[in-house]
């Protein structure tokens, strides 16, 4: 558009990209690609604050329409008693520039130095995390923390504010939107950062600090090196036996078993034999490569289809095994005035219980403001539990409870811990957490149960 | 649109190529997409959850689960959905287990402790919240997707436009996955143009022999080969398929096979579901074209917004583009009534146009100035006059000749 009278460098921001116009000098750093198509050279958003360094650095007067550079007065409503180590990562988080991933285990307060890293800088901040139900979380405590409003980019919302939580699906679509609005990155599980699609969320920001946050950095695919580049280094790292007993309360394990009915148990036989019947004829196996295998021909084959149809059916009875809610009653029972989170596999089953036992459920249909309505009523007592599907494992914001019900689930073994940090976390009574752990008796999931175990202490 | 794990297509030598439902191929497809639309007019009133448990009864154990779950999906495109109940449920949840919290413990199996159901509780709280039992029951959950109600289906829809909507959505689908497209355009630009834009896609444009060579991606892909701008070319592709005459080929990044070609035309015999573009902008601009293509005299030919004008980063699309048998090229663009500002972009874009062969006709006692432009101007006052106009395109060529 209208150019200044002396054609002076004008740095700007388009669709995720940095542009530079102007009386150009003549050599240009190696990031800029000349671009053709508009007449202009071209940089990834990312290397905006390099841009800033090396045109300040020749002494280049310009125009900055590119970044988002304001302080937000931002004040911190809540009294955090912060550990030393939290502390501590957050210092190194900033002498490193504002740049670089932070490892804590679940259930260590990460938030904590996520509203540090918001309260220091003072930046606009875009919040990003792998779930709708995670990016609630987020927008619950940080507009509760400073007491502001939040937007919330995903999930059916699209208001976008000086503090905003996002999820990384959203995150990616409106990047070229989106990417010069925030000067601060806060990437929950940023191990979920590094795919072809999650790092443009990087690469098309002109976001000066980045953090990085997760329990689990390291990638077996070892693209986590790419962190380095997207994010910044590790700044810190505390792994789960380094608190253990020390900030982390004990807990037990308690496992139940509950054998289907005779109607779920005849069922479950006949998809079996479906299935089990379909691996013999066909010589399948359904391990290491086999399993692929059984799915490709799945998508041509009326008795692969079949099989595979069964084997969902199996699955559908185990998890949602009517006696399992015979048991749950029997545990609510007994914990009359504790504070219980069931955890189920499946949306039917918790809203199942929901009504059964006219209890509050989340889920990753609830919306944001119900959430967060749930969980203030949990930590305030208005309610001594709530269902929950699979949404509250990867988790930041769950209340501490001392009784946490699981009934069925997967056989991820990070799933499993990050389940079990959401009681693992100090809460204020000094007895200790149990979890109870009901699953179908005779069955496939009895192993899944004992794999799990293992990697407890681990 | 379709989802890209419906998405259906085969590698061909270095192309790959939706795998299209034909309807003259076989009638077990034809079957298929009629039995969807049944389940579909058997369920209008009733919840999805139940509509989705009969199309799962009906697809579940096929292996052209795919199939069928592409059609289902695209059929959604043709529904109405509603609220099963008045009561907002989110705010009768909170109302009710704030209500049955006061009732608790609440159980499932009663015994001599604990005595009270949630069916004791809910008649305990009905009064409380001023809904019966029973409808409290209903609008608890009303507002989940299964719960939902499908209200009506689109009545014109049948099996076969079922089908060739599916058939689009596929090659959409494909393009999802798109890094770069190379369209050949002949004519539509105006539409063309106005969804590339929409897409917000960048373009470089070629001349070609009668038309135009369009080469689309988005500003990251100086720097990478990206797929993010393939939604953007999928929603582009319904405004090409309005063209008389076109091609396309797109560079599509397939996850098993590396880079592969997907090649369309006007031979592809997909169906568009945009709406043709209005043919003229005002009864002037109809009545000048209409004068101008039946005067003999001239040799000029005149096409209604027949050519492009490069402008870096963005097009015009003059009103009119007149085209001489010795290959010359001149086109024209009537300034309408407008507003100052509007006029002013307008201005600039022409100015920015520079040496294209451009007359411009502007209303008598027009109150802008035209200084600025060194090609042709042209005045009218009410109509547009051949004989203002025919000198003018003359001169515009050895102008900026």
């Amino acid at each position: 558009m209208g150019r200044g009278l002396f054609d002076e460098v004008t740095l700007s921001f388009d669709q995720g990209t940095v542009t530079l116009s102007g009386n150009l000098p003549e050599t240009l750093p190696t990031w800029f690609e000349r671009d053709e198509r508009v007449d202009t050279v071209r940089a990834p958003a990312m290397w905006y604050r390099d841009t800033v360094r090396w045109l300040t650095g020749r002494r280049i007067d310009f125009t900055d329409d590119a970044g988002a550079s304001c302080r937000l007065p931002l004040r911190i409503r809540t009294e955090f008693r912060a550990h030393p180590y939290q502390r501590e990562a957050l210092r190194a988080w900033l002498d490193a520039e504002g740049r670089g991933s932070i490892i804590l285990p679940t259930g260590a307060g990460k938030t904590f130095v996520a509203l540090g890293a918001m309260l220091k800088t003072g930046y606009p901040t875009l919040v990003i995390a792998p779930t709708i139900d995670l990016m609630n979380q987020w927008y619950a405590l940080i507009a509760d923390a400073f007491g502001t409003e939040v937007g919330i980019l995903g999930g059916g919302y699209h208001e976008v504010r000086p503090l905003t939580v996002s999820t990384y699906d959203s995150a990616f679509i409106y990047s070229g939107d989106y990417g010069n609005r925030f000067d601060l990155l806060i990437f929950d599980e940023v191990h979920h950062l590094p795919s072809p699609k999650n790092r443009q969320i990087a690469l098309m920001s002109t976001a000066r600090c980045r953090l990085g946050l997760t329990a689990t950095y390291e990638r077996q695919d070892g693209a986590h090196r790419e962190l380095e580049s997207l994010v910044g280094p590790v700044v810190y790292r505390l792994g789960v036996k380094d608190l253990k007993g020390s900030y982390l309360s004990e807990f037990e394990i308690v496992r139940i078993s509950a054998k289907l009915t005779d109607y779920e148990a005849e069922r479950y036989k006949k998809a079996c034999g479906e299935y089990y019947g379909f691996l013999r004829q066909a010589e399948m196996k359904t391990f290491g490569s086999g399993w692929n295998e059984f799915i490709k021909m799945s998508a041509y084959d009326e008795r692969a289809r079949r099989a595979l149809v069964a084997k969902g059916e199996m699955k559908r009875l185990i998890a949602g095994a009517e006696r399992k809610l015979e048991v749950l009653d029997m545990l609510l029972k007994q914990h009359i005035g504790d504070k219980v989170i069931i955890f189920t596999e499946h949306n039917d089953l918790v809203y199942r219980i929901s009504r059964e036992f006219l209890i509050p459920a989340i889920t990753h249909e609830t919306r944001a403001r119900e959430r967060k309505w749930i969980l203030d009523g949990f930590k305030g007592n208005l309610f001594e539990r709530i269902v929950t599907s699979k949404v509250l494992n990867e988790g930041i914001d769950v209340p501490s409870a001392k009784v946490a019900i699981i009934l069925g689930g997967s056989a991820s073994p990070r799933e499993h811990l990050q389940r079990l940090g959401r009681i693992l976390r100090r809460s204020a009574s000094r007895s200790s957490a149990v979890l109870y752990e009901v699953v179908a008796s005779a069955t496939a999931e009895m192993g899944v149960s004992t794999r799990r175990k293992k990697n407890v202490n681990t | 649109m379709l989802t890209l794990d419906l998405l259906r297509a085969k590698i061909v030598g270095d192309e790959i190529r939706p795998v299209y439902l034909t309807i003259s191929g076989g009638k077990k497809y034809l079957m298929a997409a009629e039995t969807i639309l049944k389940i579909h007019r058997q369920h209008v009133g009733s919840a999805l959850g139940e509509l989705n448990s009969a199309l799962g009864q009906f697809t579940g154990g096929s292996a052209d689960y795919k199939v069928y779950r592409g059609l289902a999906k695209v059929l959604e495109e043709f529904c109405e959905v509603g609220r099963p109940s008045e009561v907002d449920a989110e705010d009768l949840r909170m109302k009710v287990f704030e209500a049955a919290a006061a009732h608790r413990p609440i159980v499932r199996s009663p015994d001599l402790i604990f005595h009270t159901t949630a069916g004791d509780a809910l008649d305990a709280i009905s009064g409380e919240i001023g809904l019966a039992p029973d409808e409290i029951e209903k609008g608890l959950y009303a507002d989940l997707k299964e719960n939902q109600l499908l209200v009506s289906l689109d009545p014109l829809l049948d099996a076969v436009g079922l089908i060739e909507r599916y058939n689009t959505a596929l090659a959409q689908a494909l393009l999802y996955r798109a890094i770069q497209m190379r369209v050949e355009v002949y004519d539509n630009y105006r539409q063309v143009f106005q969804f590339i834009k929409l897409a917000r896609l960048m373009h470089t444009i070629e001349r070609i022999d009668g038309g135009y060579l369009i080469t689309l991606d988005g500003p990251l892909s100086l720097v990478t080969h990206t797929e993010r701008y393939g939604v953007g070319m999928a929603r582009l592709l319904p405004a090409l398929l309005r063209c008389k005459r076109w091609q396309m080929e797109a560079v599509v990044n397939t996850s098993f096979a590396g880079h592969r070609i997907f090649k369309l035309g006007n031979w592809c015999g997909l169906t568009s579901h945009y709406t043709e573009q209005a043919s003229f902008d005002s009864s002037a601009e109809e009545a000048f074209y209409e004068k101008f293509s039946r005067n003999k005299k001239s040799k000029w030919t005149i096409e209604r917004e027949g050519g492009l004008l490069d402008l870096k980063g963005t097009v015009m699309i003059p009103d009119f583009a007149f085209r001489h048998p010795d290959g010359r090229e001149v086109y024209l663009e009537i300034v309408g009534f407008w507003r100052p500002e509007y006029l002013e972009k307008k201005l600039e874009k022409i100015r920015r146009a520079g040496s294209a062969p451009l007359v411009l006709a502007v209303p008598a006692g027009m109150n802008c100035s035209f200084e600025d432009y060194d090609g042709p101007v042209v005045h009218y006052k009410t109509r547009l006059l051949l004989k203002d106009v025919l000198p003018a395109i003359e001169s515009a060529y050895t102008n900026c000749a």
